[in-house]
């Protein structure tokens, strides 16, 4: 028998579990890793670990109760997964909002993207072991948490929203504060693209790194951040215009390959400091022009809604976000659903680590953004 | 008599080299903190000054169970520099004409221990990371031969005193000024080091690094400080000027201005080290030592020939 000399040289794979508390995941879940040398040959996700049950309690508390429980959905950027209930349920109601309303809940959720992208840099430069672009953008949304806090009285979890509008009118004053900080945020921006994204080392770690082509996050189904910096132009807003997005200028940032190729970690990156700077442009126009009116339609609704069902979709910071609400006329919902974007780039994960590094775990993971609360509910 | 000397000498080197400890990580940590936009250490002692004593204390406290080989082992391996570390002209005990190379000898012996000690416990990833150590040692360690070579050849022979009494006191008469290529040296020998001892943007997770944690874990930190500095004391004599304050004698006085000297050149270097450190990020293993084959080495070799091209131009 011929027998090849490398034969003794063969290894069998080795298993890795990394998890469900490890310092390169986004939350609670477990990766059961098979390498091969350093390299993942296979992949199993397991997650559930914070599964709190929310669509349950939602169904089980009236239909303004719910909302507080919409906003735990992913507390750092509450104001998407309450804004898609909302929609759902005013589609039930059938309920016209004021404009003033639409505006300042275009306004929340573009402070809100900004927050939560800045938080996305935070976690990405900690998977780096980047400690001073880790600060610098921390620094940077404690801006914005503050400005969510003299609007709401806090910082996370804001429940600013409302059936048929927002809880609290903005004051000349907060406007005023917004207006500043988005001139603060444009210098910051700069510096953050300077410190992070044009850095030698920085490009040099992370390009060409977790490639995603165009087609393949078609074909896995990914939106947001992730699937624009694959260059797939996909975006709620645009597609399926909500608030007041429709009559503001702005455009759908992709990514370029500036450090790669197109659709790597960098490009990820990249499209979502774009992203910050077109929220910037947006949260100036609709200062600019807010009208003077209500803030909440009238009356407000308390009361239980007609039989029937409403579909709300927003343009999470992590990509789609959906609310299916079923109404059989009672006092609470008879069915809440959230479909959410992390849940969907878990679905894919196995994918998309397979044959990379298992020291750029924690690198590809928090390139994608994934948020644990809301995937497990 | 000279067993005695030597004692003497070895509990002063680790009685200067506490303080200094000291002063170094809390200069560093404000220096970081301040590159972070946010407050640095301000908790224990005068404006967070003995911070570093309350960490220490508090390492001390945890994890009660040393791992007596690693520290036999790591103490005799950096310790061992004790007697030809160049901190003043009496403070040299041991020499040679190949002297130098003992620097790089050391880190090898350093890196050949990491990889041992990550195979101690037969687990997976310590093998790695001492693999990794290893690796990182090599890679790091050859070009810091090359340097040397071709600054030998440059000097005109490889002792560490000869290296030092033939600069001078000024700049510029260092090595790494009073000759093109003694600055192609310099910056390949002092990064060479940072390399070898896993100081950021090359901090590799490895070896003796490799989950530690409390007391042993103040080890690891004390034998990571103890090593950088010991290389930048190294290089602060071959390529600054060494211990040259342009004062003759051999007093007492002139024993700590030399002292002295040698350890503001060492600040300066580690002040540059952790500037670097605040606006960089961690490199992967492969890109730490692929940083060394494909920018150190032919650095290195671009000092080699230079340096016998001069040789043989000078006859």
């Amino acid at each position: 028998m011929d027998i090849s000399p490398w034969e003794d040289l063969k290894t069998e794979p080795t298993q890795l579990s990394l998890g469900p508390y490890h310092r390169a995941l986004p939350g609670p879940m477990v990766l059961k890793l098979q390498m091969d040398g350093e390299r993942m040959v296979d992949v199993e996700v397991e997650t559930g670990f914070l599964h709190r049950g929310i669509e349950a309690t939602m169904q089980a508390q009236t239909w303004d109760a719910a909302l507080v429980f919409a906003d735990r959905l992913e507390p750092e950027a509450s104001v998407f997964a309450e804004w898609a209930y909302v929609q759902a349920v005013e589609q039930i109601h059938q309920i016209e909002v004021p404009p003033r309303a639409e505006q300042i809940r275009t306004l929340l959720a573009e402070m809100s993207r900004i927050s939560s992208h800045l938080a996305f840099f935070a976690r990405l430069a900690k998977a780096c072991e980047f400690s001073t672009a880790m600060h610098f953008a921390l620094r940077d949304r404690e801006r914005w948490l503050d400005l969510f806090e003299l609007q709401s009285g806090v910082r996370f979890c804001v429940h600013a929203l409302r059936v048929g509008g927002v809880g609290h009118d903005v004051s000349d004053g907060f406007v005023d504060r917004v207006l500043d900080t988005c001139d603060l945020m444009q210098v910051r921006l700069k510096e953050l693209r300077d410190l992070v994204l044009f850095h030698a080392a920085f490009m040099q770690r992370v390009g060409y790194l977790a490639v995603l082509p165009q087609d393949r996050a078609q074909a896995l189904g990914l939106t947001g951040p992730n699937a624009r910096g694959s260059q797939l132009s996909v975006d709620v807003r645009k597609q399926h215009p909500h608030g007041v997005y429709e009559r503001l200028q702005w455009e759908v940032p992709l990514g370029v390959g500036e450090s790669g190729l197109p659709g790597d970690v960098h490009d990820r990156a990249w499209v979502r400091a774009e992203e910050i700077e077109q929220s910037l442009l947006m949260i100036r126009q609709v200062c600019e022009r807010l009208t003077v009116g209500p803030f909440q339609a009238k009356p407000a609704s308390t009361s239980a809604p007609p039989s029937g069902e409403g579909l709300g979709r927003v343009e999470s910071p992590r990509g789609r976000l959906f609310c299916h609400v079923v109404s059989s006329g009672k006092e609470q919902p008879m069915r809440v659903q959230f479909q959410t974007p992390s849940q969907q780039v878990l679905a894919v994960l196995p994918e998309l680590l397979r044959g990379e590094r298992i020291e750029d775990v924690g690198v590809i993971l928090a390139s994608f953004d994934i948020s644990i609360a809301e995937a497990d509910r | 008599m000279m067993g005695v000397e030597w004692a003497l000498q070895f509990f002063a080197v680790l009685g200067l080299f506490l303080p200094v400890a000291a002063v170094f990580s809390f200069v560093h940590r404000r220096v970081a903190a301040a590159a972070h936009a946010r407050s640095g250490p301000n908790r224990l002692g005068p404006r967070g000054a003995l911070q570093g004593v309350g960490d220490i204390l508090k390492l001390l406290q945890k994890t009660p169970r040393l791992e007596m080989g690693f520290w036999v082992g790591s103490s005799a391996l950096t310790f061992g520099t004790i007697a030809f570390l160049p901190l003043g002209s009496q403070g040299l005990k041991v020499d040679s004409e190949l002297s130098v190379f003992w620097t790089v000898a050391f880190v090898l012996a350093m890196s050949f221990w990491e990889g041992l000690m990550g195979s101690r416990r037969r687990q997976f990833a310590r093998w790695l990371a001492g693999l990794r150590g290893l690796a990182q040692g090599l890679s790091a360690m050859f070009p810091a031969f090359l340097a040397l070579v071709a600054q030998g050849a440059i000097v005109g022979g490889f002792s560490i005193q000869h290296w030092v009494e033939r600069q001078g006191a000024s700049p510029l008469g260092w090595a790494c000024v009073e000759h093109p290529l003694g600055a192609v040296n310099f910056l390949v020998f002092w990064w060479s080091g940072i390399l070898a001892w896993g100081w950021s943007p090359f901090e590799t997770f490895r070896g003796l690094w490799a989950r530690q944690g409390g007391i042993n874990y103040a080890m690891v930190a004390w034998v990571r400080f103890y090593g950088m500095v010991s290389w930048l004391v190294f290089t602060a004599a071959f390529f600054l000027g060494g211990w040259k304050a342009g004062l003759e004698g051999g007093t007492l006085m002139l024993e700590a201005v030399e002292l002295l000297v040698v350890l503001l050149k060492v600040l300066a270097l580690y002040l540059a080290m952790v500037f670097v450190q605040s606006f960089s990020l961690r490199l992967r293993a492969d890109q730490a030592t692929t940083f060394s084959w494909e920018v150190l080495v032919p650095a290195s070799l671009v000092g080699v020939v230079g340096s016998l091209l001069w040789v043989l131009g000078r006859g």
